[in-house]
C-alpha cells in the first residue's frame, strides 16, 4: 500500500514527510539504493498552525496589519516555522546567521524581533504599520490562504 | 535545515510514476533517480535555471558553456562561481542575496526578473542563496535580506548596497542612477 497515493494535492502538507532534517533513513532501508535528495524542509503543519496564531495575535495587538500580498505573509510565517522546527526558535526567516542556534538562545531576532518590539520594524513584510505603502487592512490569515499561496515552494 | 526526503512534498511525483516501490513507513525515501526528482522538485521562485546551470556544468566544455546559460533572466549562482560570472564580467552584475522563506525576496522577484531582462545587454543580474554560500555573506557582510550589491570590474560599486523590498519603480531609478555613475567614471 503506497502512503503517498492516497495523498490528494492539499494533503501534502499534513503528513510529516521531510520535516525532520535529522533523521538518517533507518538501517533497512539504507541497504536498498534510495536516492536522498537535498531539499527544503517544509514546516510541519503543527508549527505553522502555531505561528499563524501568533502573527494574527501580534498584529492585533501591535496595531499592524498583514501585507495586500498575502503570499508575503505566507512566505514569512512558514519560514518562521521552519526555523521553530529546526532550531526550536522562531527566527527572523529573512536575515543571515553565522550561527543559527546561538542567534536562537540568544534571541535578539526571535519573533517578535527588538527593532519590532520597540519600533515596529519587521522588513520581513510581516506586521505593517498603517501608514507603511504595502500594508493592507486585514490581521487575519488562514492556513487554507498560506497553504494556497505558498503551493510552488 | 536541509532534508532529504524525496518525492514527500512533491505531489507530481504521484501521477507520473504509479509503479513506485510501496513505501513501508512515512520517513522513507522514494526510489526514484536524482534526475526525474530535479525536475519534480520546483527551485525557488518556480525557475528551472540553476537546475539547468548545474546540468550544463557537468558537461566537457562547461566553462564556455557557462556564459551561454546567463542569457535571459536571474540566474542563481554559487559562491564557487561567483568570482567567474561576478567579478570577471564585462557588464555591471547586480548581485541579489535570498533565503528561502524571506517574504520580501519573493516580493521582489519579478521586478528583479522582469528588469533583468528589460537590462539584459547592459546589466547582469544574479540570484545568490544565503544559507549555502556562507562564506560569501561573511566576505560582504551581508545580514538583511534581500540585500543588492552592485559589482563593476570585480568590485563593489560605493553606495550600491540596498537592504529589503523595493518596488519595481524604485528598483529601476537605483540601477539606472547607478549605471550611469559607472559609465561617466
Amino acid at each position: 500500500m503506497t502512503v503517498m497515493r492516497a495523498l490528494p494535492a492539499t494533503m501534502s502538507y499534513a503528513v510529516g514527510f521531510g520535516v525532520s532534517s535529522f533523521t538518517a533513513p533507518p538501517t533497512h532501508l539504507r541497504s536498498r539504493r534510495f536516492v536522498i535528495v537535498k531539499v527544503s524542509a517544509e514546516p510541519s503543519d503543527k508549527s505553522v498552525e502555531i505561528m499563524r496564531k501568533f502573527s494574527e495575535q501580534y498584529a492585533r495587538r501591535s496595531g499592524t496589519y498583514f501585507c495586500v500580498d498575502k503570499s508575503v505573509t505566507s512566505v514569512v510565517i512558514k519560514g518562521l516555522a521552519d526555523h521553530k522546527d529546526s532550531l526550536g526558535a522562531p527566527l527572523c526567516p529573512c536575515r543571515h546567521y553565522d550561527d543559527k542556534a546561538a542567534e536562537a538562545t540568544q534571541g535578539f531576532w526571535n519573533c517578535p524581533c527588538v527593532p519590532m518590539r520597540e519600533r515596529k520594524e519587521c522588513h520581513c513584510m510581516l506586521f505593517l504599520t498603517p501608514d507603511n505603502d504595502f500594508a493592507g487592512d486585514e490581521q487575519v490569515i488562514s492556513m487554507e490562504e498560506i497553504k494556497e499561496l505558498t503551493v510552488n515552494m | 535545515m536541509e532534508t532529504l526526503i524525496a518525492s514527500s512534498s512533491s505531489t507530481a511525483a504521484i501521477p507520473r510514476r504509479p509503479s513506485i516501490r510501496p513505501v513501508r513507513s512515512s520517513n522513507s525515501s522514494a526510489s526514484t533517480s536524482p534526475s526525474t526528482l530535479a525536475f519534480f522538485r520546483k527551485p525557488l521562485f518556480g525557475n528551472q535555471r540553476k537546475l539547468n546551470h548545474s546540468f550544463h556544468n557537468s558537461s566537457p566544455s562547461a566553462s564556455s558553456n557557462v556564459k551561454l546559460n546567463i542569457k535571459c533572466g536571474v540566474t542563481e549562482i554559487n559562491e564557487s562561481q561567483f568570482p567567474e560570472i561576478v567579478l570577471k564580467s564585462d557588464r555591471p552584475v547586480l548581485v541579489e542575496f535570498v533565503a528561502g522563506w524571506c517574504g520580501p525576496c519573493r516580493l521582489v522577484a519579478p521586478a528583479i526578473e522582469s528588469l533583468s531582462k528589460e537590462y539584459e545587454e547592459k546589466l547582469l543580474i544574479v540570484k545568490i542563496d544565503h544559507d549555502s554560500n556562507p562564506k560569501l555573506i561573511e566576505e560582504y557582510k551581508v545580514y538583511g535580506l534581500p540585500a543588492l550589491i552592485m559589482f563593476k570590474d570585480g568590485i563593489e560599486i560605493p553606495e550600491s548596497r540596498r537592504e529589503g523590498a523595493i518596488t519595481k519603480a524604485k528598483l529601476k531609478d537605483y540601477i539606472d542612477t547607478l549605471l550611469q555613475s559607472v559609465s561617466v567614471a
